[in-house]
């Protein structure tokens, strides 16, 4: 029988994209729950059953509520629904031989756990040193340098940023080893963020993780879906999307998190509900690039014939590094792909080309499947790793 | 489709080496790869109203391809002129309707700086000047297909990273697009998506003489693992596509203990494939404690269908079955581990992973 479902999430659940599948397993709809808050959905029959698609791109099936019109979410649900007894939450050592899986699985303890270091990390300094040879350092928006935290092992260094104005440039991560440079922007609204070095038995590669979380877990979210590919889960956070550019439009909020909003409905081609705030973070924050990008973009979709326009943002965006070239970069991976991309549709103008050239030479090999903008320089003449170096950056996301 | 294998001016080629062969060499998975795709095209793609139209092929080293008309049809070499001239017939083709689709996979060595760069079997011919005269600018090639009519577009990079990450950042490398496109061009595409292998170093890009892990779990998701159901029908759409590929990718991984990942970039919507039916990789084996693996006998139960894993038997038990539920039963005849555990669970494409015994 056919009738309205609801949905409530404990608090203890993290923002999540909820699909609602009916017996015979079609999709019935696609929602975002917030923690300690409910949703409401008309479903085809009481037998319909949920999927929670995790930040951490974990989707976890609940079928033990059916034939109720009533569900409630809990991490307890969760951990029933997979068998797991779940001790209270830490953070298990990690072992000797490190794998990629079981790496994965501490950064998503580490995220359920704490954002903050560990409280047994000691003061690192300016320059933390993450390995015998690997040095790491937060530059905060005015290029000052912030202090971090290190861990026992040595092989994990910990950032708490927080500025108390996020309407401010970006803050940036690097970390500087034998062959060269690695580096990742900072949304300025990042609260922290930590660095590990790993060795692992994966092709006995060094994998040099990254993860960060800022004070808008719902955009981290957006994000991590987007990185994982799983678009529809971040078609759900679509409402979200609107309130963030609400605060926007009341200059209260965060250019990032709305920037991150702006991305997703360009991606969804939802230009009803874009309307002209990309335009307005183009004009009003100038150290987001981004806004730039998305605008130039929406007028290529909606206004094609707005050559000028389009133009004229593009290369606005192009030019912010001009002095510092990472430091101008958009702020987001797939703004940075947008901006070229853009350009390149300008091919006989040469002062696109000359920013695209810039672009290319200055930002080095792009990590294109971390979220924010991050990549790598090597210094060829002293390059003498056999083994890869794999880079992994993306959110704190609880599992 | 394209696969390179056979690079002459590279290490191990045989013909003159590359002023720089920056560190690649001869791969030997590629041409099977694209056959395999091709002849995935050939005797398997299913849609109701977009059926194959036709399929370029090239491959180096060139092999015949057997239609499923049973003609034998040789192929042509994966050069540069010869992959320019196929991607113009088959462009010329895709514009012909705009509800056609257009797809496009290349397998075979990459460089990937902050554009990605396919590299054709004559790359690095000491002859020519510019070392990179003959690349093929990817990124450029996706973007100027935008003034192709066909609005669903579906491109595919499998391509092999043997140049340490950041190395080229010291080089200014550049391509050929092959086609250009403008910004009113760009809005009139419904759907162009891009999946991209991004594994590094070349025994993470697949085992020597078969198909990579990325043609792989293409494959698998085209064949109905990455289906999803939205108004009651199956279908592989770019989006239900971008995310079981890298949860294929992550299963790949874990199965093979290699790092394995794919980077997704869908922008809009479009249907790719209508296979004959769902699909779901499930993977069962103690996730809690591996070393009980041995000990473990599991069977995987749905009406008369039944898998099992006896106890001695290598795990995890790893089967393609029907979306649905599933009883899944583990237990451990030697009671090294407790008794039996058994539960229902709601299979659903592209992967399961389970079960957290003992």
């Amino acid at each position: 029988m056919s009738g309205n479902l609801k949905i409530r999430f404990a608090a203890d659940m993290p923002v999540a994209s909820v699909e609602v599948m009916s017996p015979d397993y079609q999709t019935v709809a696609r929602l975002m729950v917030e923690p300690g808050r409910e949703a409401n959905v008309h479903v085809p029959s009481e037998g319909s059953f949920l999927r929670i698609h995790l930040p951490s791109g974990k989707i976890v099936t609940l079928t033990d509520e059916r034939g109720q019109l009533d569900r409630f979410v809990s991490q307890a649900a969760l951990d029933t629904a997979e068998g797991i007894v779940r001790s209270p939450r830490t953070i298990r050592p990690l072992p000797q031989t490190k794998t990629l899986r079981r790496l994965r699985e501490y950064h998503n303890e580490r995220a359920d756990f704490r954002e903050a270091a560990p409280p047994d990390d000691v003061e690192a300094g300016e320059t933390v040193k993450l390995a015998p040879d690997m040095m790491a350092r937060v530059f905060d928006p005015g290029n000052g340098l912030i202090k971090g935290r290190v861990n026992s092992d040595g092989d994990e260094a910990t950032w708490q940023l927080g500025f108390g104005n996020v309407a401010v440039p970006p803050a940036r991560l690097e970390i500087e080893h034998p062959g060269g440079r690695f580096y990742a922007i900072l949304p300025a609204n990042t609260q922290s963020v930590y660095a590990r070095a790993d060795q692992i038995k994966e092709g006995e590669s060094l994998l040099i993780a990254v993860r960060l979380a800022t004070r808008q877990p719902v955009a981290d979210t957006i994000l991590s879906y987007l990185e994982r590919g799983d678009v529809y889960a971040a078609e759900a956070m679509v409402r979200w999307v609107e309130e963030a550019h609400d605060l926007l439009e009341s200059k209260k909020s965060d250019p990032y998190a709305a920037a991150v909003g702006a991305y997703l409905l360009l991606r969804l081609r939802r230009f009803d509900l874009l309307r002209d705030w990309a335009r307005n973070l183009a004009n009003w924050f100038d150290f987001l690039p981004d806004g730039c990008v998305i605008w130039a973009w929406q007028q290529i979709y909606e206004n094609p014939s707005n050559e000028g326009e389009i133009r004229r943002y593009l290369l606005k965006a192009a030019s912010r590094g001009e002095s510092d070239a990472t430091r101008g970069l958009p702020i987001y991976s797939q703004g940075l792909r947008l901006l070229l991309d853009g350009l390149s549709l300008l091919p006989d103008d040469l002062e696109a080309r000359e920013a695209a050239a810039r672009l290319r030479r200055t930002s080095g090999a792009i990590l294109w499947d971390s979220p924010v903008t991050a990549g790598s320089k090597l210094h060829r003449s002293s390059f003498t790793r056999s083994s890869p170096i794999i880079y992994d950056v993306s959110f704190m996301t609880p599992a | 489709m394209i696969g390179v294998g056979r690079y002459p001016h590279l290490n191990g080629g045989d013909g003159p080496l590359a002023k720089d062969p920056l560190g690649l060499s001869q791969v030997t998975t590629p041409p099977i790869t694209a056959k395999k795709i091709a002849a995935w095209l050939l005797e398997k793609y299913a849609s109701a109203n977009c059926p194959l139209g036709s399929v370029e092929l090239l491959l180096s080293p060139e092999t015949d391809i057997v239609r499923p008309d049973g003609m034998q049809k040789p192929t042509e070499p994966a050069t540069f002129d010869r992959i320019e001239l196929a991607f113009n017939k088959w462009e010329q083709r895709c514009s012909t309707h705009p509800d056609n689709k257009a797809l496009f996979y290349f397998c075979g060595h990459g460089l990937n700086k902050v554009r990605q760069f396919l590299l054709p079997e004559n790359f690095g011919d000491p002859g020519w000047g510019d070392p990179f005269r003959h690349n093929i600018d990817f990124d450029g090639l996706r973007t100027g297909m935008w003034s192709c009519k066909a609005r669903t577009q579906i491109f595919f990079v499998d391509a092999c990273r043997e140049t340490p990450f950041g190395l080229l950042d010291q080089i200014e490398v550049t391509g050929q697009s092959f086609i250009k496109s403008t910004f009113s061009d760009a809005a009139s595409i419904n759907c162009s998506a891009a999946y991209y292998a991004t594994t590094e170093g070349k025994p993470a890009f697949g085992p020597e003489n078969d198909v990579t892990y990325f043609g792989q779990a293409v494959l698998k998701c085209l064949n109905g693992a990455g289906c999803s159901n939205a108004g009651g029908d199956w279908i592989v759409d770019s989006y239900s596509l971008s995310k079981a590929l890298g949860d294929m990718m992550q299963h790949f991984g874990r199965k093979h203990k290699l790092a394995l990942s794919c980077n997704p970039d869908a922008s809009g919507m479009g249907t790719i494939s209508e296979p004959a039916a769902p699909f779901v990789i499930a993977s069962i084996r103690c996730k809690n404690e591996p070393e009980a693996d041995p000990a473990a006998e599991i069977v995987m139960k749905r009406g008369a269908d039944v898998r099992q894993s006896p106890a001695g038997q290598d795990k995890p038990l790893e089967e393609e079955v029907a979306p649905g539920e599933w009883d899944i039963k583990v237990a451990f005849p030697g009671g090294q581990y407790g008794g039996p555990i058994s539960k229902t669970y709601t299979l659903l494409p592209p992967v399961f992973e389970g079960v957290s015994v003992p």
